[in-house]
């Protein structure tokens, strides 16, 4: 039953680091474009593009956030020395707690996050009058709702990950 | 020691990834605390720590460096200076660092300099008589010079984080690294005739230099459009990163040596890795602002200088701090953590930001060639297939050389100051 969760948990995981690695991918190509794109325009036709910073800077924020959870699969920078020298049941276990302090992270981004995006919503980004800031702070809910699932995996793949053994897939 | 730095050391100590290890900390806290002000404005600051314009420069120079690598590029530096320098005795390992020299200017990180260029040289090296061991550690060594001579990924963190400008860390950056190449080169030629190490049968004749350096000729432009653009300030970082990528993808295109079908791939491949970077950049923002308003790192500063007003004898214990964190930390992270921490001694002392830019980045650099826990170490091993205790033996002569450079550049100012101060910086005063 759990390990039937578990299995169902890790495809989900799977899907959502397949989809957000092809969108950050995407997001940087629209960065490339846009900004050679407005130096171009201020160089050589002397008509400088007022919404070029912050688009980019909307695609940046958003490319960053959703390689959140891309980086939860062989991404993250971590120290591992204790973890090496630790008997097996208690990397296990660290492990475990590992996964917890990364949920507990995400799950107050995501509460804490929502309340910036309402406030957010309320002011218009200057040189895009259509956007709002919130748009902006979206990423920030979204991209660690998306590391939820993730970090619960990294809570169970000491007990249940074992036999499927795709935790580096 | 307020609470929240125990929770943080703690939590990365025992492998949350920094990312969020570094947000972890605070933000246990003001939970613990019940403080719902306070977690708003730290996720604020997270953002804010993000949502910044001289940011953008990250990804784009890890794309151009990516770029570079996936294409023909790196193979035409690497015949460049083989027809420079192959003939000398010990040829292929003064290649190896020329070509290191060559290929910092193109690209801003240490370990996309180790696994490209190892991943040619090591093997051609060893059909020369060298043992792969040697050959191995000559590309470690070398690559530390990758992150010091501009553009630097490592640079642009500092300069962001410590608020002093990017055009005058990059400039900065140019001779210390070119004197770490030549040191290298000299130990190199000293090893080379104890050794008796091979060289090439016959030096390049002129019609071959004069294909080399033609071949050679365009790759070799991108450092110029770089780093003319910013220091004459014609354009931003940002945007010579940007225009940095268009030309390598043009160059590539255009001589056939990537595919249009490779691209997705490297795209996705540079976006994860930025996004690693940014991530921990925002988080180490939060941290950096909870610090500050912590006031640890002035009352540090205050203990520090009520120990020693010597310069020399902080200058020597920041080393060895950075050099020890830099033995278990990759570089990025480090600055992160530590610049907010060591900012307000360094100010008190009176030492310039942009010379102990210098001396952290090269010192962090160095530390990423260095056991235990080496990231261009644990490249090289992994492009090689040498054991990482093998090639640090064969270090050893190249270790004592990294030392004397870092001594050389942090207490001799001149070094990294003098260029910056030409091209019109304000440095040093």
């Amino acid at each position: 039953m759990f390990q039937l969760a578990y299995n169902g948990l890790v495809r989900v995981n799977d899907l959502i680091v397949r989809v957000c690695g092809i969108l950050i991918g995407g997001l940087l190509a629209v960065i490339v474009s846009v900004l050679f794109y407005a130096v171009l325009c201020r160089y050589f036709f002397s008509s400088p593009i007022s919404w070029g910073g912050d688009f980019t800077l909307l695609a940046l924020v958003w490319m960053t956030l959703l390689g959140a959870p891309v980086g939860m699969r062989n991404g993250h920078i971590s120290t591992e020395f204790v973890l090496d020298i630790m008997p097996p049941f208690m990397t296990r276990l660290l492990n475990a707690v590992i996964g917890l302090a990364v949920l507990f992270v995400s799950v107050l981004v995501l509460v804490y996050g929502f309340a910036l995006v309402e406030q957010g919503m309320a002011r218009i980004v200057p040189s895009m009058d259509w956007l709002s800031q919130g748009y902006f702070y979206l990423c920030l809910p979204v991209g660690f709702a998306l590391v939820l699932p993730l970090s619960l995996e990294r809570v169970f793949v000491p007990f249940l990950g074992a036999s499927s053994n795709r935790q580096d897939a | 020691m307020p609470i929240f730095i125990i929770f943080t050391l703690l939590a990365a100590l025992i492998g949350v990834p920094i990312v969020f290890a570094l947000a972890f900390g605070p933000l246990l806290d003001f939970f613990l605390q019940g403080n719902d002000a306070m977690l708003k404005i730290s996720l604020q600051r997270w953002f804010a720590g993000i949502n910044q314009f001289p940011l953008l420069a990250v990804p784009l120079f890890i794309l151009a460096g990516e770029i570079m690598n996936a294409g023909d590029i790196t193979r035409r530096l690497v015949r460049l200076a083989q027809v420079l320098v192959g003939h000398l005795r010990g040829g292929l390992a003064h290649v190896n660092i020329l070509s290191s020299i060559l290929f910092a200017g193109l690209s801003g990180s240490a370990v996309a300099d180790a696994s490209a260029l190892g991943s040619m040289l090591v093997p051609a090296m060893e059909r020369d008589g060298y043992s792969r061991r040697f050959a191995t550690a000559v590309t470690a060594a070398s690559a530390v010079i990758g992150p010091i001579i501009p553009p630097s990924i490592i640079m642009i963190v500092y300069a962001y984080i410590m608020n002093v400008s990017v055009g005058a860390l990059f400039a900065a950056g140019v001779v210390p690294g070119l004197l770490m190449g030549v040191s290298l080169m000299v130990m190199t030629a000293f090893l080379a005739r104890k050794h008796d190490l091979p060289k090439q049968e016959k030096r390049a004749d002129f019609k071959e230099v004069g294909k080399a350096v033609t071949q050679g000729f365009f790759p070799m432009l991108t450092p110029v459009i770089i780093l003319g653009g910013i220091l004459l300030g014609i354009v931003s970082p940002t945007e010579a990163a940007a225009i940095a990528v268009v030309y390598a993808l043009g160059l590539s295109l255009f001589v056939r040596s990537l595919s249009l079908s490779e691209l997705p791939d490297i795209f996705c491949r540079s976006a994860k890795s930025s996004a690693v970077i940014l991530l921990m950049i925002g988080s180490a923002a939060l941290l950096g602002w909870v610090l500050n308003m912590s006031g640890v790192p002035q009352s540090l500063a205050g203990t520090v200088l009520g120990l020693t007003d010597s310069t020399l004898l902080f200058l020597l214990a920041a080393n060895l701090l950075l050099l020890v964190t830099g033995m278990f930390l990759d570089a990025g992270p480090a600055i992160l953590i530590l610049g907010p921490i060591l900012g307000p001694t360094l100010l008190g002392l009176g030492l310039d930001p942009v010379h102990f830019a210098v001396i952290m980045c090269l010192n962090l650099t160095i530390g990423l060639a260095t056991p235990p826990f080496g990231l261009i170490l644990f490249t090289a091993s992994a492009v090689s297939g040498v054991k990482v205790e093998q090639i640090v033996r064969s270090m050893l002569p190249f270790y004592f050389v990294h030392g004397v450079v870092l001594l050389l550049v942090t207490y001799v100012p001149a070094i990294s100051l003098t260029l910056p101060r030409w091209l019109g910086f304000s440095v040093g005063q």
